[in-house]
């Protein structure tokens, strides 16, 4: 079953034409996956330790202290090590990742009073408990696209099947759950996401879960207009009198057909997630203390604007990532506008 | 052309498809559209019988009636003496895949998400009338038997023409070995040249594969070419019907008559005949015979609504018919 | 402001079309839609054009009142004379002040071609408004509704499009394009989307206004019959080319070109009754893949190798002529 028919081929050439959506994916898309090794680019492990003419490899696996001289099984702290004078010895060396520095890593030993001012050592500076800004932003960043492509997954998921079995059966179906949707997205969520993290623990999972409750209702509603409209369409028609179970007629007839709404809307969804996640997190109530995010960082700058590197590196990341998601977005919805002439 | 013994494959007998028109603050049911009338008809082994009135007379409506896209008010279709209503709904497992639909619109009526292949095969192997090994083998001779290359199999439906389009609906249609298959309209959005083209095809399919067509249509000039019987429908209620070569050179009810004379043909010396009026809407039908406001031979008894007659073969709604 | 209104030429045609080559620009290329296509139609005369879908003959009918396809159509060749002047040649409001005054068009789908959302009145009223004449407008608003054959006019003036039928609309877009008493009226389709019984009132109406004023019509079908019942003389257009013109009963009778033929012989009607209908085989070529000799050359029952050179202009009597190697 092709996605890939002419059409859908055509949009995507209309996609790439438009350049400013075209640069903003692949600028978005590669620092995603950049993120995603960010333990690899960002960590202050070092990649590859030689110590007492060992070979270490700290990022990868689980050294204890007693290993470089130290008195505990806890792991070795890689920091003071690379400072402390057992291991500057002669024929000692460790190879660091591009920024040696790690987001939960507290510098308390550094000159003057957290938050710390750009410096060569850190780029951006630190944030009030003295961990490099920069690093925290990389973690966070990474930290909010996971979040928010995940709801925007789960709840594409149940927009779709809520939408589509309203669209599809019609009558009172779509009526009874009309109504409950109405009742249900009157319910605030920022008092239920409080509410759910108070009883239960404020973990990444939860909170996904809490705000998906939420998430899928404006996708429901596009996709049971297309549901609506697709079903009438003699091909439909053909296949319900040619017996075809229900399952077949939703799944491969109708929703292949039904996806637009899915791809336009999906850039505004994670630029929803990521708005959702920070807002929650610089009020408190979102993911736990020390997990690197975004929203605690701006809570900090706000409680620190004499630090003004805090709040304006977060500003901008925040910025830039949501234009970039916007254009890709405008673009999308651009290229699938079903009035421009394909040829 | 009859060989087999004349029996029905479908029998309609007093069908009614009425639309509700809900009107009041509490949205009662005021009137009805009484769109499909007390029509009964009858298809019979290898038959071709066309359906055919003008628009809004309720021929699509009946085609969607019995194909069971429409839920029905009374009356009964029998597929080989089986009852395939059941109160309102149609038991589509009566007809075990025997009967078929093919719509009108080309462009609608394949999934552009599918290729050809995939197309056809979906319900050949959900009613499993081959295996999947044998299914490729069987699609390429069915598009072959429709006039088409075997090798468009794996194209996406955005590369064919309208009537390329309606011959793979035909290929899917006869996939399933029908007995009848219902064309609702199915050449009208298509060009001339390539319309003949398809009542070739069909005239073909129906001598290889001793297949029944119930063709509805408004284009009598078509229908005096493909098929064996007529019925023709106004407002709802079949006013005649009978062999289609009599009817259309000698039509008894006066609405068969004024619709021959209105085809313009190629013979300069016989212009149309213009009948005057419009067809009276569904919700301002006119008491007793409905066609009587633009009837040359209307009288007082015709307030009153006139039976169907039966005399040689030939059916006819009307208290004074066209007198030879 | 009007153009002046010329005096018709000795040959009396009101309009020449000659040799128009219309092309349209699609992702860079150059796609020819038609290739010197030429009739002509005299005063009071009903000219059929008949063709299969994408033949070209909307698109040569929009170029009489100088609307190229958009968007990127091109005029590649050709002129249209209206009263001997050629209308690519004319300033935008020359232009502007003949089309629905001079030239009037009508369509195949009537409701499409109304606002839904404005009144008949309304709708017929604006007409007036572009051409600023010192005629009673209501006035002839109801004279023309009249000559259409529809008596209630405080109704229809009150009705929205979607509360009429289509053989009403059609009519009231018959009258609305007659407002200004316009010299040519261009048929495109005009009784395609409407059932057999309402085509023989709209095309008798449509015979009537055209001997009674002296107008030209210039009609559009793929429906042979219609033509052979109303229209004068015809056009045959395939592939973007006209091959065959000739008045029609000569037409009739005796058509020169294969596909005219093909035609004549692929459809039914009800007094060919016993004669089986003989399609043409294959289809119709898509713009940009038609070939460089004679374009109905893979169709056609009697092509040689000759035919793959192009085949040369022949008359036929004094009217007539085709385009073929036999």
């Amino acid at each position: 079953m092709a996605v890939f028919s002419k059409l859908s081929k055509d949009r995507f050439r209309r996609f790439r034409m438009i350049k400013r959506a075209w640069y903003s994916f692949i600028i978005l898309s590669a620092l995603f996956v950049l993120s995603l090794f960010a333990e690899l680019l960002c960590n202050d492990r070092p990649y590859i330790i030689s110590f007492n003419d060992k070979l270490y490899f700290p990022i990868f696996k689980f050294y204890p202290e007693k290993e470089f001289g130290g008195k505990y099984f806890t792991e070795a702290d890689y920091v003071s090590l690379r400072n402390s004078d057992l291991f500057k010895k002669e024929g000692n060396w460790m190879l660091l990742p591009p920024i040696p520095h790690s987001p939960l890593h507290s510098y308390i030993d550094l000159e003057g009073t957290p938050p710390h001012p750009p410096s060569a050592m850190h780029w951006l500076g630190t944030d009030a408990s003295a961990r490099d800004v920069f690093a925290r932003l990389l973690y966070g960043f990474r930290i909010c696209m996971l979040f928010s492509l995940i709801l925007a997954g789960i709840a594409t998921l149940f927009g779709i099947l809520i939408g589509g079995v309203q669209g599809y059966f019609g009558g009172v179906i779509d009526l009874v759950v009309q109504r409950m949707i109405e009742i249900w997205s009157s319910l605030p969520f920022l008092y239920v996401v409080i509410l759910v993290g108070t009883i239960y623990s404020r973990s990444f999972m939860i909170l996904i879960l809490v705000l998906s409750l939420f998430q899928w209702i404006g996708l429901s509603y596009y996709m049971r207009g297309e549901f609506l409209k697709i079903r009438n369409l003699n091909y439909v028609k053909v296949a319900k009198t040619m017996g075809m179970p229900s399952s077949h007629i939703l799944f491969r007839q109708i929703l292949p057909n039904g996806l637009t709404p899915v791809i336009t809307l999906l850039p505004f969804q994670i630029i929803g997630g990521i708005g959702a996640l920070t807002a929650l997190d610089f009020l408190g109530f979102g993911l736990q203390p020390p997990t690197p995010s975004w929203g605690e960082l701006l809570s900090q700058g706000l409680n620190n604007l004499f630090a003004p590197w805090l709040a304006v590196s977060t500003v901008v990341c925040l910025f830039t990532t949501l234009l970039l998601a916007t254009f890709i977005g405008e673009g999308v919805r651009e290229a699938f506008d079903p009035r421009a002439s394909t040829d | 052309m009859n060989n087999k013994v004349n029996s029905p494959i479908i029998e309609v007998t007093d069908l009614q498809t009425w639309f509700p028109v809900k009107s009041g603050l509490l949205g009662r049911t005021s009137h009805y559209i009484k769109a499909v009338d007390k029509v009964s008809l009858r298809v019979n082994h290898g038959e071709i019988v066309a359906l055919v009135g003008e628009s809004g007379c309720g021929k699509s409506t009946l085609g969607n009636s019995l194909a069971g896209l429409l839920p029905i008010r009374g009356g009964q279709l029998l597929f080989r003496g089986n009852a395939a209503f059941q109160g309102n709904r149609l038991q589509r497992e009566v007809f075990q895949n025997k009967v078929q639909v093919i719509f009108q619109d080309p462009y609608s009526s394949l999934n552009p998400k599918h290729t050809v292949f995939e197309i056809l095969s979906f319900p050949l192997l959900y009613h499993k009338i081959c295996t999947r090994n044998e299914v490729s083998d069987y699609i390429a001779s069915l598009l072959e038997q429709v006039g088409m290359s075997a090798e468009y199999m794996n194209r996406y439906p955005h590369s064919f023409s309208g009537g390329q389009r309606q011959r793979i609906s035909i290929a899917r249609a006869i996939g399933m070995k029908p007995d009848l298959m219902i064309c609702d309209e199915i050449v009208s959005s298509l060009d001339v040249s390539i319309q003949a083209q398809i009542v070739e095809l069909l005239l073909e399919l129906r001598k290889k594969l001793d297949l029944a067509l119930l063709f509805i249509a408004h284009d009598l000039s078509l229908v005096r070419a493909l098929s064996d019987r007529i019925y023709v429908m106004y407002l709802g209620k079949i006013v005649e019907s009978g062999n289609t070569a009599e009817v259309l050179t000698s039509p008894s009810h006066p609405y068969t008559r004024a619709l021959v004379q209105s085809v313009p043909t190629l013979n300069r010396e016989c212009p149309p005949v213009i009948l005057q009026g419009e067809v009276p809407s569904f919700t301002n039908m006119p008491v007793g015979c409905s066609f009587q406001n633009r009837c040359p031979n209307k009288s007082e008894r015709c307030m009153n609504e006139p039976e169907i007659t039966e005399s040689n073969q030939r059916e006819l709604r009307c208290f004074h018919p066209v007198q030879i | 402001m009007k153009s002046t209104d010329s005096e018709i030429g000795t040959d009396d045609y009101l309009l020449q079309v000659q040799d128009l080559s219309i092309g349209v620009e699609q992702s860079q290329k150059l796609l020819q839609l038609t290739d010197r296509v030429s009739f002509k139609l005299k005063k009071g005369e009903i000219h059929g054009l008949i063709g299969e879908s994408g033949c070209g003959k909307s698109i040569s009918s929009l170029a009489i009142m100088g609307i190229l396809p958009q968007p990127g159509g091109k005029l590649l060749s050709g002129k249209v004379l209206f009263k001997n002047e050629d209308i690519f040649c004319l300033d935008k409001t020359s232009l502007n002040s003949l089309r629905g005054n001079k030239i009037s068009m009508i369509f195949q789908e009537p409701f499409a071609a109304m606002n839904p959302l404005i009144r008949i009145g309304e709708q017929m009223l604006e007409n007036f408004d572009y051409h600023q004449t010192k005629i009673d407008r209501h006035q002839k608003i109801r004279e023309l509704l009249n000559e259409v054959g529809l008596t209630d006019h405080a109704r229809i003036l009150q009705s929205y499009p979607h509360e009429l039928s289509g053989g009403m609309l059609q009519r009231i877009m018959i009258a609305m394009s007659l407002l200004l008493d316009p010299d040519l009226l261009i048929a495109d389709e005009p009784t395609t989307a409407l059932d057999v019984t309402v085509q023989a009132q709209i095309m008798s109406l449509i015979v009537r206004l055209c001997k009674e004023r002296k107008m030209s019509v210039l009609l559009i079908s793929h429906n042979i019959s219609l033509m052979a019942q109303y229209a004068d003389s015809i056009s045959v257009m395939y592939a973007g080319q006209i091959v065959e013109t000739n008045e029609i009963s000569a037409f009739l009778t005796d058509a020169s070109h294969p596909y005219s033929r093909g035609l004549i012989q692929a459809i039914p009607t009800l007094d060919k009754a016993g004669d089986k209908i003989i399609p043409i085989s294959g289809q119709v070529p898509e713009p940009g893949k038609f070939s460089t000799g004679c374009r109905f050359m893979e169709r056609c029952p009697v092509s040689a190798a000759i035919c793959s050179n192009p085949p040369p202009e022949k008359n036929i009597g004094d009217l007539g002529h085709y385009r073929c190697h036999y």
